[in-house]
């Protein structure tokens, strides 16, 4: 094969794999681009180039980048791949990957440095598609397991919690057919009462509960902690004065979110009134909030000094509906099951750590990414 | 002969506690009605009582969901202080369960007679009753 044939088919290869080649004299200080190289630097075939030319192209973002590249290449003698953008003169922005084997002389030193430099735009933008594509996939998957568990908690808690009191209206009912005194019968009303509320307070927990669901697009706001810890204190006032609780807190490190005001307070309303009703008859209660970042996400902690949970036995079923731990005349079981509802609607998710007699803290750690919507 | 059984029954839902007492006072079913909220309660009698054999109850109807101890935790508990006790006890777990890991599960224990679903109705309470007189004698 003639020169001239090689010369064509080398340079029909580069236009077909966006390749073009390129070599640097370091002795001479002089730059040799092939027909292609200058295609893909948007240049005239055969303009004037130096190697300040190419320098010139790469992207504003890149140039430190390239720079040390280049020092590095100078100083180990070895031209490692190198990735990035370059910026035409029409502002067309590129990506190139660059290759290079370097030539040295008898005493190990660079003569001249060859190399490939092919555009990969297309490539990474498609690799990019696939990215994003992957990235909705997984929020999709994470958004139908939610709305999975959430399905199967709801047949659970109507299995449970709807069951038991609609067998105790039956039990109930039985009783008054076969009930002779007038006496009976009004001690069995109070009954009827008492499970026909109990019932209410269920369903109004469940329609609350449903409600989360649904509102899955909520209007945030930038709130303060300060601001709903503030407005907490005086819902739960007299709780507090009456146990003589300390609640202290530290928002140094990241004072605002961007949330639901409405979940925000019922989060704050839920854990300190727990952390105040289960405390522990030996000392006062002290509560302790703060905020930290973790991995880029809000993390909001509830400490206190109470009763605690004996998370062994009860752990897998701390959040659920109706779910009661200690012998309390005030404990109803519904407070953690909607915190974690609400929590969960938006993105984020709440556990506890606890020891018996010593206390118990809850963290929530919200979620900062969920602006992107799933698909 | 009649009414010679304690029947206890250990279910934290005050009224199931009162339905099912008074049920068993209607159908003249036990001796003595032993209640508790939960199974440590339960338990801390029977440990209180281990040697006072007629003290101990004869049937009891175990719920599951219950805060501090639940049926499943209570079995446990049982299953190690059972040599100690000196009578024959049927353990019926009553509850509004309907989950089949839960039925299963009071399946495996050997200890546990049935698996009640509530609620539990007064010919049931009295097949139970009757089953553990012909067990008996």
């Amino acid at each position: 094969m003639n020169c001239c044939k090689k010369k064509y088919l080398l340079n029909f290869a580069e236009k077909i794999t966006m390749t073009g080649n390129w070599q640097t004299n370091v002795i001479t200080k002089t730059v040799k681009w092939s027909a292609n190289f200058y295609r893909i630097m948007g240049l005239e075939e055969n303009t004037e180039v130096t190697f300040n030319t190419y320098l010139e192209h790469v992207h504003p973002e890149d140039i430190e980048r390239v720079k040390l590249h280049q020092q590095n290449t100078l100083k180990n003698n070895k031209f490692e791949d190198l990735v990035h953008r370059i910026k035409l003169q029409d502002g067309t922005v590129k990506i190139v990957r660059v290759r290079a084997n370097i030539n040295v002389n008898e005493f190990g030193d660079i003569i001249d440095i060859i190399g490939t430099c092919q555009d990969i735009t297309e490539q990474k933008a498609s690799e990019q598609k696939i990215i994003q594509a992957k990235e909705n996939l997984i929020v999709l998957t994470q958004h139908l397991s939610g709305q999975n568990k959430q399905l199967e908690d709801f047949a659970h808690i109507s299995s449970h919690n709807l069951r038991s009191p609609v067998s105790n209206l039956n039990a109930l009912l039985h009783l008054y057919r076969i009930s002779e005194t007038e006496e009976e019968r009004e001690e069995l009303f109070e009954k009827f009462e008492t499970v026909i509320s109990h019932l209410t307070t269920t369903l109004n927990t469940l329609i609350e509960a449903l409600k989360t669901k649904k509102e899955c697009e909520k209007e945030l706001e930038i709130l303060e902690f300060d601001h709903i810890l503030r407005k907490t204190k005086e819902i739960i006032s007299q709780k507090i004065s009456g146990t003589n609780a300390i609640i202290t807190s530290d928002f140094s490190k990241t004072p605002k979110i961007k949330y639901d005001k409405t979940y925000l307070e019922s989060i704050f309303l839920n854990l300190v009134s727990n952390a105040v009703k289960y405390r522990s008859p030996n000392r006062a209660p002290e509560v302790h909030i703060k905020t930290e970042i973790i991995d880029g996400k809000i993390k909001l902690t509830f400490q206190d000094n109470g009763l605690g949970i004996d998370l062994k036995k009860h752990g897998h079923k701390l959040f659920g509906l109706n779910k009661t731990f200690h012998r309390h005349p005030e404990a109803k079981g519904v407070g953690l099951y909607l915190t974690k509802v609400q929590i969960e609607s938006m993105g984020g998710k709440i556990y506890a750590t606890s020891e018996v007699n010593k206390g118990s803290v809850f963290t929530v750690i919200f979620n900062e990414n969920r602006h992107e919507e799933p698909l | 002969m009649k009414n010679l059984y304690n029947i206890c029954v250990i279910d934290d839902d005050k009224i199931y506690q009162f339905t099912i007492s008074k049920t068993i006072k209607v159908y003249d079913l036990a001796n003595e009605i032993l209640i508790f909220s939960d199974g440590e309660e339960a338990l801390d009698f029977f440990i209180k009582n281990i040697d006072n054999t007629k003290d101990l109850p004869d049937i009891i109807l175990l719920d599951i969901n219950m805060p501090i101890m639940d049926g499943f935790q209570f079995m446990e508990e049982y299953i190690k202080l059972k040599p100690r006790v000196g009578k024959k006890i049927l353990i019926y777990m009553v509850s509004s369960s309907v989950d089949p890991s839960d039925i299963r599960r009071a399946e495996m224990i050997s200890e546990i007679s049935d698996y009640i679903i509530k609620p539990i109705e007064p010919g049931e309470l009295v097949e139970i009753v009757e089953s553990f007189r012909r067990n008996i004698s």
